[in-house]
């Protein structure tokens, strides 16, 4: 899968904010159309790994690279969905999703917009505000606007966390779906759900911190089309549950331990 | 105390009270009209009977003042006086609000600047803007430019402040956003940052309308002869009880349809900027 050269390399990353160290010395690949699950408690620095890749924060050493090209800042190649969905309450549902397109100055020709309302199952509320919607309406919306765009690398923090387990698990779906529709797509998703991490991920990287360090990586070796039912009853999937379970576990009693 | 046998064993006698009221179900429509029109007329009722027992230099009486009232629309004082006012009031107001919001949203994005105009503009604030009335003066004479500046002084502050901390209090997740997507700063502003800071906007400017108001009788008491305050000084200064109340009135009716209409506008801004 990554035999070629990787979509997105990150060489030796560290990261300061105002004084403290919140990653050390990462590094990472992720291949063409490899979708990357990290995955840590909370506070370890995942979320930032994930905003220096998208070029909202800057190195301290390191650097990141999209097909080789040094990444400094936000670049139109890359999209990202928000935790807590950041949509902008004054505008409608159609206006959000059009937002992306319309800051970076491109027209919407292929009616793509259109098409993404109707594939998230927005149609119906496209001239509705945000604060009218349910929390997993609230993030098809954002999902919906990052893929506007048609990013090459699509990064995802803790997309599903703010919504309830039944919209979750729809949403998980529905973002496995897209994902087998487009060829085109990298991804990276931060999680702290073990078991949304198997779902998603071709590979699952455990962040431990801080100062975020890659404590371990696993491949997952169940094949796509992949449905929850299927991937929960697969083989592979007690041991690979176990072995996450066990390195989270470890992670968090060693954080207790030491406060 | 008989009637306390309750099924605790060992416990002190539980008393029971009358549970708190929840909070009250909402009067009908005609209702509150009724009780409004009631609260009035029992003013106006009271103040006549009241005001007709006793010497008409110190209180008057609703209908000497409607007298009054009428001669002095008749006589051109109560429109010209209001005129005057008003253009003081409008120009003041358009000009303060101008330089609050400028300020206040260049003050709220930039720390450099924010950090800059802090101390000037605490200690202006803190500073009753009435002390500043005979340097005014002294600066501007005795015509309305001295009102006008007065005007400003009272409207700015309340606008600027709030403009500041409305621009200081954008979502950090959505400038993210916004980032993330590649935005200019530009568009950020028409995007985000102004939409975000309106509700903020609207308060500071219905604060600053009530002030405006203050700040226009103010100045007439002590500067230009004109306008309502004017008139309301040389009426009381001979005595006229029934001739101060009208300008007083005036106002009163100015300063409640201001209100109405910025607490009308802040309602509808503050609309799609609800939480959730």
């Amino acid at each position: 899968m990554s035999d070629a050269s990787p979509k997105v390399t990150v060489d030796g990353l560290s990261v300061r904010l105002t004084g403290n160290q919140i990653l050390k010395d990462i590094s990472l690949t992720v291949g063409p159309h490899e979708f990357v699950c990290i995955i840590g408690t909370s506070g370890g620095g995942k979320t930032t790994l994930l905003r220096a890749v998208a070029g909202l924060l800057p190195a301290s050493a390191g650097c990141v690279r999209l097909d080789g090209e040094e990444i400094v800042a936000p670049t139109p190649r890359i999209a990202m969905v928000f935790q807590q969905f950041g949509l902008f309450p004054w505008k409608t549902v159609r206006a959000n999703v059009e937002y992306g397109l319309r800051v970076q100055r491109r027209t919407d020709e292929s009616g793509r917009v259109d098409r993404l309302l109707e594939i998230m199952n927005l149609a119906h509320v496209a001239g509705r505000y945000p604060h009218q919607l349910s929390g997993g309406m609230k993030q098809r919306v954002g999902i919906a606007r990052a893929l506007s765009v048609e990013p090459e690398l699509l990064l995802l923090d803790e997309p599903f966390s703010a919504v309830d387990a039944i919209t979750r698990e729809l949403l998980q779906n529905e973002v496995l779906q897209l994902w087998d529709r487009n060829s085109e797509m990298t991804g990276m998703l931060i999680t702290h759900d073990i078991d949304e991490a198997i779902l998603m991920a071709d590979r699952i990287v455990v962040i431990a911190g801080p100062p975020g360090q890659i404590a371990m990586q696993v491949p997952v070796r169940i094949p796509r089309p992949r449905t929850p039912r299927e991937v929960r009853t697969h083989e592979s999937y007690p041991e690979l549950r176990d072995q996450l379970w066990t390195a989270l576990r470890d992670m968090a009693t060693h954080d207790l331990e030491r406060t | 105390m008989a009637t306390t046998a309750q099924l605790g064993t060992g416990q002190s006698p539980r008393r029971f009270r009358r549970p708190a009221r929840s909070p009250n179900t909402p009067l009908t429509p005609a209702t509150r009209w009724a009780l409004r029109l009631t609260s009035v007329l029992v003013i106006v009722a009271a103040w006549e009977i009241y005001g007709r027992a006793i010497n008409p230099v110190l209180l008057s009486s609703p209908s000497a003042i409607s007298r009054a009232f009428i001669e002095m629309i008749m006589d051109g004082t109560l429109s010209q006086a209001l005129a005057e006012s008003l253009v003081v009031l409008g120009a003041g107001s358009v000009i303060g609000i101008a330089i609050g919001l400028a300020v206040g949203l260049a003050a709220g994005r930039n720390q450099v600047f924010a950090t800059l105009i802090e101390v000037p503009l605490n200690a202006l604030y803190a500073t009753p803007s009435v002390a500043l009335i005979p340097i005014i003066v002294v600066w501007f004479g005795f015509g309305p430019t001295a009102k006008t500046v007065e005007v400003i002084l009272f409207v700015l502050f309340p606008v600027l402040i709030n403009t500041m901390r409305g621009v200081q209090e954008v979502d950090r997740e959505l400038v993210e956003v916004a980032r993330s997507f590649c935005s200019g700063e530009r568009r950020m502003w028409f995007d985000l940052i102004i939409p975000s800071a309106l509700p903020y906007m609207v308060t500071g400017l219905r604060l600053a309308i009530g002030r405006a108001l203050i700040g226009v009788i103010v100045a007439e008491f002590f500067t230009a002869f004109s306008g309502l305050g004017h008139l309301i000084v040389t009426n009381a200064n001979s005595f006229r009880t029934d001739r101060t109340f009208v300008p007083i009135l005036v106002i009163a009716v100015l300063g409640v349809l201001l209100t109405a209409l910025l607490e009308f506008a802040e309602r509808r801004v503050a609309r799609w900027s609800a939480k959730d």
